[in-house]
């Protein structure tokens, strides 16, 4: 029998302060043992001489400082792990949620994950399709990268990711050239999102089939904030067991990374730590870091774990500390916009701001098609220029525009209504999305298309094709 | 009880600077202007009681929350109002201006929006019409294409403008006060039901379709402003009664006449 401490010295918010501590470690797990035999998790959160500061994960209602007993276990947060995770519904904390009982666990994991050994990581090749045009040409989802999601109150950026779920895959004949060893899957970790998200996620995972597929992670808005902070973390000790361990290529989608820096900032503000900006701690960067680099491909092993954190930006203000310091973590960005969706464009992407880094490595040749390059900068190149001709418009009167620039609002209104657009049900393919790229160029003159090669232009350029898809759209 | 509860909260700004001078009492570390960390905890945990539930012997009950936010000098980028917008998927901003214009209710249609319409689009279908969410569509790129068009027509005015984007300023204009805007004294314009909504919209949208057709055959915007067909769709609201909708038919005729009268006068003068 180990050693108990009995009673506390002190309780403060999700903490409670132990004295006279003998052998705690950093960031080990402990039981709290209440009077009424109920149990809860704490895990050790500061350690000061003989003073241990534990955060309690079920909250610390009900404590007082004599009734319960502590004893600390000597091993950090783990997570039970087994191939039978997928399909499976989980708490924040890594608890089962779905009524189906306890994992039978292969092996445990520790939340904060293995230590990559940076010589070992592989450059991200190829691409996960995601059946969304403006994202597949665009900015195309390569994997191991990590892409996030900018998003605003409102925005639709859960039907996004619940489309980016239902239709996410590998490209066919690789899938089948690997063999049995890597297959797709979802996990999908949930932080502070409502009642009715969750379920409209269970719902929609549970139409469309691809709940067997998906191991999901649900921290609700009301639920503790210390178990919101341990939700990703969780998550991706999962998604690295279904790569490296099952072989298998994990897309981890992490909504709302806001919601997660907030309970951080309320955590960090209960441990009476010097606020950053806004009030979140300064360490907010290196910790979200150690969430995002998480992300990657590793030598020799062949599954990959590929991010997608959605966030929401409060005000819609890209200059938040959140959306900032994730924009310098990971490998780019993929921008939705208020003005989009009020003129019923789904999805709302934004295409000028956002970008993939990593696109230019994972396709063209041997990996989408020989000419994805080149209308994926053609069409951001005549897109920035139908935002020349809009402003212009916008001062002069569209009637005064020069014929060129009236080409160009003729273009990007169909982009937006023919690119952009998708219903939540339409799967695009890779070949549909680029032909489809390529039919919108042909509304503009040849002479205009000035970032394609004569000989790729000549190829795809087809103005009655154009035409077709105009009289298709108007009817 | 199996009852259908609506909870007005207000005002959860003055809860939260309540909130705030506790938290500095107990010498909290604030966060943003002053409010604690643990805002939108507490804001979700509020909020997050919301949701029908089944009772015990079977029946239906549900609580919503209307819950009034009211930052101080109208700005809504404080964190109260945007931690509320966190946690709620329906959200009406009030307008300064449109309630200083005498505009009510004042809810800003840009601004405003609601995150429940695919989960009502069903209910819309079957129980007011099939063409409801269309409609719905329709009207709100309407108005979204005014706004861009008034940037253009507060700077140079609105002669600049090519007839068909007159147009949809003009019919922009039906929807604000024949629509949007409602009379609270008036005893039909008070309460409007879901299908008078319904009818007005298609009489909005119909009288759209058919002066764009007159425009496209090169009658002058000027004389179907002045055909009165404007101010007969403001009226309906005052008009046709709540509880005869069939009116709408014989409204509508009488529309689609003075129009077709506008195209023969157009052609006597060629």
């Amino acid at each position: 029998m180990s050693l108990q401490y009995f009673g506390l010295h002190s309780i403060s918010g999700s903490l409670v302060v132990l004295d006279h501590v003998e052998g705690a470690q950093f960031d080990e797990m402990a039981r709290i043992v209440l009077d009424d035999g109920t149990e809860r998790t704490g895990r050790v959160a500061m350690l000061e001489g003989d003073k241990a500061i534990l955060q309690v994960f079920e909250g610390t209602q009900g404590f007082s400082l004599t009734n319960t007993r502590t004893q600390f276990t000597g091993r950090p947060m783990e997570m039970p792990l087994s191939g039978d995770l997928l399909g499976r519904v989980f708490t924040g904390a890594g608890r089962p949620a779905d009524g189906l009982g306890e994992v039978m666990p292969e092996k445990f994991g520790d939340i904060n994950g293995a230590p990559l050994n940076p010589v070992s990581r592989q450059y991200p090749r190829n691409y996960i399709q995601t059946g969304i045009s403006s994202i597949d040409c665009l900015m195309t989802l390569i994997r191991g990268q990590k892409l996030p999601i900018f998003s605003g109150t409102g925005l639709s950026h859960n039907k996004l990711a619940v489309q980016i779920v239902n239709q996410a895959k590998i490209a066919k004949a690789e899938a089948e050239a690997d063999g049995a060893g890597s297959e797709f899957a979802v996990v999908f970790a949930a932080m502070g999102i409502q009642n009715d998200v969750a379920d409209y996620f269970r719902r929609s995972f549970a139409e469309s089939g691809v709940l067997q597929n998906v191991v999901m992670f649900l921290n609700l808005a009301n639920d503790p904030i210390v178990e919101r902070i341990i939700t990703p973390r969780c998550a991706l000790t999962a998604a690295e067991y279904l790569a490296y361990e099952k072989h298998m290529h994990i897309l981890v989608v992490m909504t709302d990374m806001t919601a997660y820096a907030e309970a951080l900032r309320e955590f960090s503000s209960s441990k009476g730590e010097i606020p950053g900006r806004k009030g979140f701690p300064g360490y907010l960067y290196s910790d979200l870091a150690s969430l995002y680099e998480r992300a990657g491909i590793i030598e020799g092993q062949e599954g990959s774990v590929t991010q997608l954190p959605i966030l929401t930006m409060p005000n819609d203000d890209i200059t938040h500390p959140v959306p900032d310091l994730t924009g310098y973590i990971t490998e780019g960005q993929i921008v939705l916009d208020r003005g989009l969706e009020q003129g019923g464009v789904y999805p709302p992407i934004s295409v000028l701001p956002s970008l993939s880094r990593l696109m230019k490595d994972g396709i063209g040749e041997g990996y989408t098609r020989a000419d994805h390059a080149a209308v994926a900068n053609q069409l951001f190149a005549s897109y920035a220029q139908v935002q020349d001709a809009r402003s212009l418009a916008s001062v002069i009167g569209e009637e005064e525009l020069s014929p060129l620039d009236k080409k160009y609002l003729e273009f990007g209104r169909y982009f937006e209504k023919c690119f952009l657009t998708q219903r939540l049900d339409e799967n695009r393919s890779m070949e549909e999305t680029l032909d489809l790229g390529w039919t919108l160029l042909s509304l503009l003159p040849k002479s205009a298309l000035d970032r394609v090669d004569d000989q790729v232009l000549n190829e795809h350029y087809d103005p009655d094709a154009a035409q077709a898809l105009i009289g298709k759209t108007e009817a | 009880m199996g009852y259908h509860i609506a909870i007005m909260a207000d005002s959860t700004s003055r809860w939260a600077e309540a909130l705030r001078e506790i938290s500095g009492r107990l010498e909290e570390m604030p966060a943003e202007e002053g409010y604690p960390a643990y805002l939108p905890s507490r804001l979700s945990q509020f909020y997050e009681r919301t949701g029908a539930y089944e009772t015990l012997n079977g029946r239906e009950g549900s609580v919503t929350v209307i819950g009034a936010v009211s930052p101080q000098g109208s700005d809504f980028s404080e964190p109260v109002t945007q931690n509320t917008r966190r946690f709620v998927r329906c959200f009406w901003g009030l307008d300064k201006s449109l309630a200083y214009a005498r505009h009510y209710p004042a809810i800003n249609w840009t601004m405003s929006y609601s995150e429940y319409l695919d989960d009502l689009a069903h209910f819309y279908e079957t129980e007011v019409d099939a063409k409801f969410n269309e409609y719905r569509t329709e009207i709100s790129a309407l108005l979204k294409e005014e706004q861009s068009l008034m940037d253009i027509v507060r700077l140079i005015g609105s002669d600049v403008l090519p007839d068909d984007q007159k147009l949809v300023i003009e019919i922009a204009r039906l929807i604000r006060v024949g629509f949007l805007q409602q009379n609270a004294y008036h005893a039909e314009d008070t309460y409007v039901p879901l299908n008078k909504q319904f009818r007005m919209m298609e009489l909005i949208l119909h009288v759209y379709r058919r002066t764009k057709e007159l425009l496209a055959e090169h009658v002058a915007l000027d004389a179907i402003r002045n055909s009165g067909v404007m101010e007969l769709v403001i009226k309906v609201k005052y008009d046709i009664p709540n509880r005869q909708l069939e009116r709408f038919d014989a409204l509508t005729q009488q529309i689609d006449g003075m129009l077709d009268q506008l195209r023969t006068q157009k052609k006597e003068v060629l």
